[in-house]
């Protein structure tokens, strides 16, 4: 329990990147994750909004909304969804994946993993299953 | 209900008993650290420089239960015992760390109902000596177990307050804890009187007032014989927060109101529309536009007005967790499971008892095939809470976080249909059993007259209704061991996390 489930997990994903972490906005920016290959600029920021009842809901994700994919914009990135107020962000559909989020077992550090699965492979409807065949 | 008190789910006491009382009759020690309740009469949560002290000091919630081993203990006896320096001064710390207030607890094994022993009160006053040095103003406490009893003050100033153990469905322990007092219990310390419509001496009400300055006058003499003077006290020394003032939320509150409770916070965002009004009880034409609350309060204030204080809060209870600070037992009637999730989840925090209420009306081809109603109680840590059962839909969650914009798109590609963002089929007399059942739990719980029931599930093409009992899992995301019972609202601000060794850069993880 220690600080509260967010906040740890953000500790957590502060040993690999670096996090911004912020309770009251609820929102976590990893402020340089790899993306993977095909990803044009390499390395860019991810940003988690938590909703109220993380976490058991899923958080929504976006990445900068001037990240492009071998050229292109995959289905899954909604360039006109944007959090309010800021309009430098464009959605990823991570829960069009099949994400199939388990709060007992599932972290901001395993959804991480699960964003980097969905980004390798960004035209799949679902990448995990595909990934472990 | 304004004295300070040391809140402790069943569970915990429970865990308690197991981990101090022992076949070898050795004290034992523990650390049960605790959150920090609302400050009473505030509505706001307590900051820690706030937190010791007066009456009006906020009460105590048990989260957690820390066993010390016996490996650590610096002396252990059938009469005495001791953690090692270095035990306290690592778990206090810690437990300031995460915004918790630390109750060193040991045992009296050969006792039933135990006190502490002058050389305990010799031992807590040279503690409190060296912690209020390391941690001026942090709030702290001590308890002592024997075979049924628990003793508690806290740190108040120079000296130490008693602190009454309130036990958190308590009417779970197969061996209740003498002298604990339940959330309801009158601030004068009042006995229950056991009246019940079967005594054969019912008790009748004072005539002098109507209402009665305690809330037992003329107006509530049926009430009275049937839940007896101090039932009809617990009722208006409440405070009852009704989230959601629909179909079910209103009936729910003028029930409350007419049994008598005595201060109802209602909190509703939404306006009145005209297809509310077939079920909206104190809703008519002219409310039509103006916040539910709005007209629920008015209803509420009619139906008992010189015993009530309503206050009406016309938000999304996610906006206002504060206004829930004062409420002895929250009463959810949402229609969106966010928000229940939410209500759950600060009772849970608060150790606050929480009813939900809901209502089902399924349909084919125009056809009804099912109307279910269910009434569960969360008594935090010794009843399931909606997450132990699994209650909350991730789907459903997802589709009310989506702005006008996405839902749009994702009904154009057909991520979701249209049945799933349409109303739901609704009709007062399945809201209005549903209502009926909320409020006759929430008088179990406030009156203790009888135990309430866990879990009701009602099915009207049957006209069934079944009672079922539950048990908060250890595994629950919410009230389970990695959860949030009983920490109170906490807040650690924003933070920054670098890695030692630079940006990762791997591509794998």
């Amino acid at each position: 329990m220690k600080r509260g489930r967010a906040y740890e997990e953000a500790r957590k994903l502060g040993e690999r990147y670096p996090v911004e972490y912020s309770e009251a906005d609820r929102r976590v920016v990893l402020e340089r994750f790899d993306f993977p290959p095909g990803w044009d600029p390499q390395f860019g920021k991810l940003r988690y909004e938590l909703p109220d009842t993380y976490p058991r809901d899923m958080p929504t994700v976006y990445v900068p909304k001037e990240m492009s994919y071998e050229g292109g914009s995959p289905t899954h990135l909604l360039h006109g969804i944007s959090p309010y107020g800021d309009s430098d962000w464009s959605k990823w559909c991570i829960e069009d994946h099949n994400a199939n989020w388990d709060p007992a077992s599932d972290t901001l550090v395993k959804l991480t993993t699960m964003m980097r699965a969905s980004l390798a492979d960004p035209y799949s409807d679902n990448p995990f299953a595909e990934g472990s065949a | 209900m304004s004295d300070r008190r040391l809140r402790v789910p069943a569970r915990v006491v429970r865990e308690l008993r197991e981990a101090l009382l022992q076949a070898d009759e050795q004290e034992r020690f523990a650390f049960v650290d605790a959150g920090t309740g609302p400050a009473p009469g505030h509505g706001e949560p307590d900051a820690p420089a706030d937190a010791e002290g007066s009456a009006d000091a906020p009460d105590l919630l048990a989260s957690e239960v820390v066993p010390v081993p016996d490996e650590r203990l610096a002396r252990q006896s059938k009469t005495a015992c001791r953690p090692e320096p270095a035990v306290e001064r690592e778990h206090v710390g810690d437990c300031y760390d995460r915004q918790l207030a630390p109750v060193l607890v040991h045992s009296h094994p050969f006792s039933d109902d135990p006190r502490f022993s002058s050389i305990d009160v010799e031992a807590m006053g040279r503690f409190r000596e060296w912690l209020t040095g390391l941690f001026p103003d942090r709030p702290f406490g001590f308890a002592v177990v024997g075979q049924s009893g628990i003793e508690a003050v806290a740190n108040a100033g120079e000296r130490f307050a008693a602190l009454p153990v309130e036990v958190v469905g308590g009417w779970k322990l197969d061996d209740p804890v003498p002298g604990a007092v339940d959330r309801f219990t009158p601030t004068d310390g009042g006995e229950r009187d056991g009246a019940t419509a079967s005594n054969g001496d019912a008790p009748t009400a004072d005539t002098d007032t109507p209402g009665g300055d305690d809330g037992v006058g003329e107006r509530f003499d049926r009430n009275v014989r049937a839940l007896g003077t101090d039932g009809q006290r617990r009722l208006h020394d409440a405070t009852v927060g009704v989230v959601g003032v629909g179909g079910i939320g209103s009936q729910v509150a003028e029930q409350l109101a007419r049994l008598g409770v005595g201060e109802l916070v209602l909190v509703d965002p939404d306006a009145v529309e005209p297809s509310n009004l077939p079920r909206l009880v104190g809703a008519y034409d002219h409310h039509v536009g103006k916040p539910k609350v709005e007209a629920v309060r008015e209803h509420a204030w009619r139906s008992s007005p010189a015993d009530i204080d309503v206050t009406a809060i016309a938000e999304p209870v996610e906006a206002v967790p504060e206004r829930l600070a004062d409420c002895d037992l929250v009463v959810g009637c949402v229609d969106r499971v966010s928000a229940r999730s939410f209500c759950n989840e600060w009772a849970v925090k608060h150790l606050t008892y929480y009813v939900d209420a809901g209502v089902r009306i399924d349909t084919t081809d125009d056809r009804v095939v099912g109307m279910t109603g269910y009434v569960h109680l969360v008594a935090p840590g010794s009843t399931a809470c909606f997450d132990c059962l699994g209650r909350h839909d991730q789907e459903a969650a997802r589709i009310e976080r989506l702005s006008p914009d996405e839902r749009e798109a994702e009904l154009e590609r057909g991520y979701i249909d249209t049945e799933q963002v349409s109303p739901e089929p609704a009709v007062i007399h399945l809201n209005g059993l549903c209502a009926s059942k909320t409020v006759s739990v929430a008088t179990d719980v406030v009156t203790g007259v009888k135990v309430p029931p866990d879990f009701i599930r009602y099915e009207d093409t049957a006209h069934e209704m079944t009672a079922l009992t539950t048990e908060p899992s250890r595994e629950c995301p919410t009230c389970g061991d990695e959860g949030v019972l009983g920490v109170g609202q906490r807040s650690f601000g924003d933070a920054q996390f670098t890695p030692e060794d630079g940006p990762e850069t791997a591509t794998s993880d």
